[in-house]
């Protein structure tokens, strides 16, 4: 009876029923997934202690630094695609262990181990191998045009690690290497009229140079020197010369001479403004509320960020990862936006795009251990950067009102 | 084209199923409500959704949820060539977005579609 009723509708009305059952189901079901990833942003980022995630984020990142066999396997993957991701690895746990620590001073013992071996591995490395060692081919394809070569990605990064373990805790065979560094940076700086400093031949990142401003201030407040002249001439020169018009972001990277290469960059801009934080506070705010308004986006609960704004066109590079057209999703923007989301208390856009991880990042859990399977050990270690952000910057700024 | 003989046997095994469900005519209802159930009937729709559901276990358990990592520029197997580890992700991904966002749908319009049905 049931069969001859059906078999009755003409094919044509059944499928039109069929279809707007399934537009009804679509309509109901898709502003509701999220709520089935969405977790308050203190699980991700909290106010003080140490969240859950960041609990799970460093448990497996410190297993990687006391098994060999599985930190070499995660390097190879890494190396295999970009030898920077290696240092940069190293970096943002470093920084992240440093806060951690700062967190909870229980474990501090434990991670000023780890950040010992890792700053003294990374040092022997630049010493026996070179700079060229954690850079891409592509340092060695013409010559530095200021010389002795140095990069600023390996001077600011190695500061900002000397800096953030003796804020964490002195040690004072680390003063002198900082000293040097900060020392270095600083003369490159002043002798070029953009204050920039190359970190590939003929090529300034902004990533790098607020990095390495950063480490400056981070240096001040530990050794009671005093850079805040050449911070407030960076950030004028800046604020002239380095800004995309159409957007009010600074550029990603540019020429010795200002020519502009990458415009704004979400791989870049979020990092830029945290760590721009310690040099010009409102400049920062403002950098982080341009970036959220032009390339943060929330779709259905879910959160993500675009690596280009609307007014600049770029291409797919290995900074931006592979970009899932339509909504210009980037995995590496969106990774980085966490970092400024976090840093500058945006909780409804940690919350969103905290559902995004958990949802298309696919984390893998053993043993209290997180990973994130779409990532690698550098995306994990910025994402742990992004769960325990915030004190190292707050007892630098305490040192330095002393 | 197929031999002589595998023809043969599968007109042989048609044969006998068909014989088979003619004997017993409830059975040979339900199996072809199943077989013929129509396009996006509630039916349908579920056998859909079984079919993608089971899709994605299979994904998951032949471990293709490493291979999301070229998401991030890496490979989850440096040996691997890179479009073959960037279309085992990419397989994964999609089966994995099918399972939560569009299963539910599927079985959301079944449980519609049922409840709209005359006579039921």
């Amino acid at each position: 009876m049931k069969m001859h009723q059906r078999g009755a509708i003409p094919r044509g009305r059944r499928w039109l029923i069929g279809g707007a059952a399934l537009a009804l189901a679509t309509v109901v079901w898709l502003p509701l997934v999220h709520v089935f990833f969405t977790r308050p942003a203190a699980e991700f980022h909290a106010a003080s202690g140490v969240s859950p995630k960041a609990r799970e984020l460093a448990a497996r990142h410190l297993q990687l630094w006391t098994d060999p066999a599985l930190r070499q396997r995660e390097l190879d993957r890494m190396r295999a695609s970009n030898a920077e991701w290696d240092f940069m690895g190293r970096s943002f746990l470093v920084w992240s262990l440093a806060n951690l620590g700062l967190r909870d001073p229980s474990a501090k013992a434990r991670h000023l181990d780890v950040i010992d071996r890792i700053i003294a591995e990374t040092l022997k490395l630049e010493a026996e191998l070179g700079m060229h060692f954690f850079l891409m081919p592509y340092s060695k394809a013409r010559p530095y045009v200021v010389q002795p070569e140095r990069s600023l990605f390996l001077e600011g990064e190695i500061a900002l690690m000397l800096a953030s373990r003796r804020l964490l805790e002195e040690k004072a065979e680390y003063a002198k290497p900082l000293a040097e560094r900060i020392g270095r940076i600083e003369e490159r700086l002043r002798s070029n009229p953009l204050l920039a400093m190359e970190s590939y031949p003929d090529e300034c990142w902004m990533f790098d140079h607020a990095l390495a401003l950063a480490a400056v201030r981070l240096s001040d407040a530990l050794d009671g020197t005093d850079h805040s002249a050449l911070c407030r001439d960076w950030v004028g020169v800046a604020r002239r010369k380095l800004i995309h018009r159409e957007s009010g972001l600074l550029l990603s990277s540019f020429t010795l001479d200002g020519l502009a290469l990458d415009g704004p960059e979400g791989s870049t801009i979020w990092m830029v403004a945290h760590c721009l934080q310690l040099v010009d506070e409102a400049f920062a705010r403002d950098q982080y509320e341009r970036a959220r308004c032009e390339l943060g986006r929330t779709l259905c609960g879910f959160g993500y960020a675009c690596e280009w704004p609307a007014s600049w066109s770029g291409r797919m590079d290995i900074d931006s990862g592979p970009i899932i057209p339509g909504l210009n999703i980037s995995a590496g923007s969106s990774g980085m936006a966490f970092i400024g989301a976090c840093a500058f208390g945006d909780d409804a856009f940690v919350r969103s795009l905290a559902a995004t991880l958990d949802f298309a990042a696919f984390p893998s859990r053993q043993e209290g251990r997180l990973r994130y399977c779409a990532s690698n050990q550098v995306g994990d270690a910025a994402l742990l950067y992004a769960t325990v952000v915030g004190p190292l910057w707050e007892r630098a700024r305490t040192l330095g009102k002393r | 084209m197929k031999p002589d003989s595998e023809t043969t046997r599968s007109a042989h095994v048609l044969a006998d199923e068909a014989a088979d469900l003619g004997a017993n005519p409830e059975r040979s209802r339900e199996h072809w409500r199943w077989r013929r159930a129509g396009f996006l009937s509630p039916t349908d729709l579920i056998v859909r959704a079984i079919v993608l559901s089971a899709l994605f276990g299979l994904a998951h358990w032949a471990g293709l949820r490493e291979h999301t990592t070229f998401l991030s520029g890496t490979l989850a197997d440096p040996s691997m060539r890179w479009e073959w580890a960037a279309f085992l992700g990419c397989t994964y991904l999609v089966l994995c977005f099918a399972l939560v966002l569009l299963v539910p749908i599927l079985l959301l319009a079944a449980v519609h579609r049922w409840l709209d049905q005359p006579g039921r």
